[in-house]
């Protein structure tokens, strides 16, 4: 780095004595204290892709079409055979929910501090940058295996995905359950 | 060559509704953002989560930035405060004291972060040259070698004699940019009013 070398480089300090550009773009540089640090790595793409998706997401509500997902699976509320109605059922939990051609799959497992939470969805268009899913006023994107993976410390309550110019609404889940006798 | 427009533009249009412009600020400041998340001490996720609440946080409060020449510095703020108060969280739940003791040392000192914002508006100001004038100014300053300005002619095809004036142009252009995004005074404070 001859920003660097400036002060300690004879060739270069004789270099700086006869050139006055060179002397005040060593001082820039100086004042912004960057010698020997750049560049700055770029952040992961998806990252970014998700970053710029926060403008999309968060258009006003009258711009996205809204659609209710209907409950179409819910594991809590299947009868348990006997035999695996113990304690142990309540630690997992399947969703599925559709919404037009939207289907959408949420898996919850209890773990020792909260909540693993996996979602997909399976519709025409997709996965790409362009959705997004809210849980609980957190946004989370889909990696590139196309799965939304989050942890918690409580189980998720109010969903909203965005797909394609639609915002899509979840029933309020509730995670309380009798159970199974 | 037409200047850059400056974050204060960019910020209207964002206002107005125009997801290109915040495309734009995002990919400008992507790097600073993802610089200060990566020295907190995170994991990577948790390190996504605190990049993506960072741009989540401004356009939600989008509307109360009083002054978006002050942008760089308000990102570095919140993506901090994001990074600590993950970090705080992640060093309760391991409930490692060694954790807790790191945790009390700032790994963000507000020094390191204010050379972080002026690194990313130099490289912004940077990344507006022209490729050549880039090419020129990375030659005398960024080289990995010590190389001689006879060799840093040569490698432009140009004669020592005329290395000079290019070299003298492209400095204006750079002095120009930093001018015109606000750049030169870096030493502004964040703006902690959201």
């Amino acid at each position: 780095m001859l920003a660097e070398a400036a002060g300690r480089t004879p060739r270069f300090s004789r270099h700086l004595a006869s050139c006055p550009d060179c002397r005040e773009l060593v001082e820039l540089f100086r004042t912004f204290a960057v010698a020997g640090n750049l560049p700055l790595p770029d952040a992961p793409a998806g990252w970014i892709a998700g970053a710029e998706a926060v403008a999309e997401q968060r258009k006003p509500l009258e711009q996205l079409k809204r659609l209710v997902a209907d409950l179409i699976l819910d594991t809590w509320r299947m009868p348990a055979p006997v035999g695996v109605r113990g304690p142990g059922a309540l630690d997992q939990r399947r969703l599925r929910f559709r919404a037009e051609e939207i289907e959408f799959d949420l898996r919850a497992e209890r773990r020792v501090k909260g909540w693993a939470l996996i979602a997909q969805t399976s519709s025409p268009t997709g996965h790409d940058e362009k959705t997004w899913l809210e849980v609980d006023g957190k946004v989370h994107f889909a990696g590139a295996d196309g799965l939304y993976q989050w942890w918690s410390a409580r189980p998720p309550k109010h969903i909203l995905f965005g797909i394609g110019g639609r915002m899509v609404v979840f029933p309020e889940l509730a995670w309380k359950k009798k159970r199974s006798t | 060559m037409a200047l850059p427009r400056i974050d204060s533009e960019l910020w209207q249009d964002v206002l107005a509704g125009d997801n290109a412009a915040w495309s734009e600020l995002v990919r400008r400041y992507q790097a600073l953002v993802y610089a200060v998340v990566t020295r907190a001490g995170l994991s990577m996720a948790d390190a996504a989560d605190c990049f993506q609440q960072t741009w989540v946080l401004l356009f939600r409060h989008r509307h109360r930035l009083h002054d978006p020449s002050r942008l760089s510095a308000w990102l570095v703020t919140t993506a901090k405060r994001e990074a600590l108060r993950l970090r705080r969280r992640a060093d309760r739940e391991s409930g490692d004291p060694t954790d807790m003791d790191l945790a009390s040392q700032d790994p963000l000192p507000d020094e390191a972060m204010e050379q972080l914002e002026r690194q990313a508006q130099l490289e912004i100001a940077l990344k507006e040259l022209d490729p050549r004038c880039r090419q020129v100014v990375e030659a005398f300053f960024f080289a990995p070698e010590d190389k001689s300005y006879e060799e840093i002619a040569l490698s432009f095809g140009l004669s020592v004699n005329s290395l000079g004036p290019v070299r003298r142009r492209c400095l204006e252009r750079l002095k120009q940019i930093l001018a015109a995004h606000d750049f030169a005074d870096v030493r502004k404070k964040g703006d902690d009013s959201l």
